[in-house]
């Protein structure tokens, strides 16, 4: 008895498209990852977090009546530098003016205030 | 028979569709996320936005509450910081003794708009509990009198009296305090906030304001009638006497009658303001108000005048002036006013202005009576007067004072004043207005 055998054929890839595919999935994670990196760096939840912290310092000066230039360092590494000036030579007004920096970071925020001197005689 | 061999199954492995679909995954995965980061940086970005109008703002009502007092309205639109993210409008106007300020901060569509009465703080000059013009006769002082803080008197002096079968009660005669000499004139006032009332108290159609009044009884059906201070002030004129009765006006209306304005209990009125030649309370009133008469202003028993309201007599220059009757302010018992009570009454030395203040009524601010005071109530504040009188069953006394009680030392430290009485120029924020629950909520405006 004659049997004719038929072969099992495995379609496979070829190495080119192996290679393309490779490259093409590189390329794609590549893109994202370097747009997700850029956006995350500048993350806008730490302006907000800093914003916030120099709002209560300014609040925290003005309850206390405390407008001595200074700079102090916070608890998460945070310089806050304190200025208070006279706002436009008027002896009733005053610029209160809080900025803050990370180091390393280029995380910065600016909080200014115009308030009154209430000790002007 | 031969059996047909079946077709070998051929294994799909096509890795360039495979590299595709997860492209796809991946681009749609990081698309989302990006998204997500993109939404989160914009909702970080209103934040801070709304953070630095906010800054803007309380800078905008520091500029505004150290501005020289105005009779016209003042717009003033300027860079707090010569920056391009601080652009803020003031605007000032005058609103009876006391002025309005809005503030209002803006950027890129965004808005932050607060208004609120603007007080004055006193100065040290203007921190006493009396200052009595000098005519030349003593303070007299019966009964349960008390002055606690400093006292401007005449030279001649105060003493203790013993009238109506009373003595004084204590020992000292000035407590907390102490006597400093006055003049033979009360403290200056700011006659340019006397030029603002004037108009609406002036008879005749000659008045400027006629032009932009709507008549009363055409308003007078709606129950309530609320104008925010934002906008242009709403004016109301009745040429005949008007009664408030169960009517809501709140907020900048102005009323005016040619001959009585009467409010009812059941009425309430917010911040507007009250001209007549002729103004009366009733019994139970109470509201914020400032009202300001020709002849008389009748603040009934029981009444309460929240804070800052004012009630002034204002004397109207005439070219015929005949005085036939004695203008006068009377508060009677258990009221209270918290702001400021005035006269200001050329008048003849006859038919001197009279402001008079019965027993267990309380004042919480100032008194300032051009003309004659009759004081039996309690003053929690500041009191100036030409002269004190005292009316009893039997006689008529002149400067002398039984059971008033004359305290600055009761007074907040945080009171502001009228620009008519205080001549600094610092200021406080005395109410916020144009809010429903009179919180310090600013108004915020999107506009898209």
């Amino acid at each position: 008895m004659c049997s004719k055998r038929i072969p099992k054929r495995l379609k496979a890839s070829t190495l080119v498209e192996v290679l393309v595919a490779l490259v093409i999935i590189t390329l794609v994670m590549a893109i994202a990852a370097t747009l997700y990196a850029t956006l995350g760096l500048k993350r806008p939840d730490n302006s907000v977090n800093l914003q916030m912290e120099l709002k209560t310092l300014a609040a925290e000066a003005k309850r206390n009546q405390d407008y001595n230039p200074r700079q102090y360092e916070l608890d998460n590494g945070v310089i806050v530098d304190q200025q208070v000036t006279s706002y436009q030579g008027d002896t009733l007004l005053m610029l209160l003016e809080l900025n803050a920096s990370k180091p390393g970071t280029r995380e910065t925020a600016v909080y200014r205030e115009i308030i009154i001197n209430a000790n002007e005689p | 028979m031969q059996q047909i061999p079946k077709s070998p199954k051929y294994l799909q492995g096509g890795a360039l569709l495979f590299a595709l679909l997860l492209a796809i995954l991946i681009g749609v995965t990081t698309g989302a996320l990006l998204l997500l980061l993109q939404y989160h940086r914009q909702y970080a970005t209103n934040l801070l936005r709304q953070e630095r109008l906010q800054q803007n703002l309380a800078s905008a009502v520091s500029l505004l509450l150290t501005n020289e007092t105005t009779n016209d309205g003042d717009t003033t639109r300027l860079s707090l910081f010569n920056g391009e993210l601080d652009s803020v409008m003031l605007i000032q106007k005058p609103w009876g003794v006391f002025d309005v300020g809005i503030a209002c901060a803006f950027e890129q569509g965004d808005s932050l708009q607060q208004a609120f009465v603007i007080g004055r703080v006193p100065e040290d000059s203007e921190r006493y509990a009396l200052y009595l013009a000098d005519e030349y006769r003593p303070l007299s002082i019966s009964g349960d009198t008390r002055i606690q803080g400093d006292a401007y008197l005449p030279e001649a002096g105060i003493r203790k009296a013993y009238i109506e079968n009373r003595a004084y009660a204590s020992e000292e005669v000035i407590f907390d305090g102490k006597i400093l000499h006055s003049t033979p004139t009360l403290p200056q006032i700011n006659t340019t906030i006397i030029d603002r009332l004037l108009p609406y108290l002036q008879p005749g159609d000659s008045a400027v304001w006629q032009q932009d009044a709507r008549d009363w009884f055409s308003a007078y059906t709606q129950d309530s009638i609320g104008v925010p201070f934002a906008g242009p002030a709403l004016l109301l004129h009745a040429p005949d006497s008007v009664a408030i009765d169960g009517q809501v006006i709140h907020g900048q209306v102005l009323l005016i009658s040619d001959k009585a304005i009467t409010v009812t209990a059941s009425a309430a009125l917010d911040n507007a303001l009250l001209f007549a030649p002729t103004v009366r309370f009733e019994e139970g009133f109470k509201g914020r108000v400032q009202a300001f008469a020709r002849d008389s202003l009748l603040v009934g028993r029981n009444c309460e005048l929240r804070y800052p309201s004012a009630l002034g007599l204002v004397n109207v220059p005439q070219d015929s002036v005949v005085y036939e009757f004695q203008p006068f302010i009377q508060i009677d018992s258990a009221s209270v006013v918290n702001g400021l009570v005035f006269s200001h009454y050329a008048g003849s030395e006859q038919l001197l202005a009279m402001i008079g203040i019965a027993s267990d009524v309380t004042i919480h601010g100032q008194v300032y009576a051009d003309g004659l005071l009759e004081l039996q109530g309690t003053v929690s504040g500041r009191t100036a007067c030409r002269r004190f009188t005292l009316q009893t069953p039997s006689s008529l006394y002149e400067n002398f004072v039984l059971d008033g009680v004359m305290d600055y030392t009761r007074l907040s430290p945080h009171y502001g004043g009228s620009p008519l009485t205080h001549a600094g120029r610092l200021g406080n924020v005395l109410t916020w207005l144009d809010t429903d629950r009179n919180e310090q909520q600013p108004i915020v405006n999107h506009v898209q």
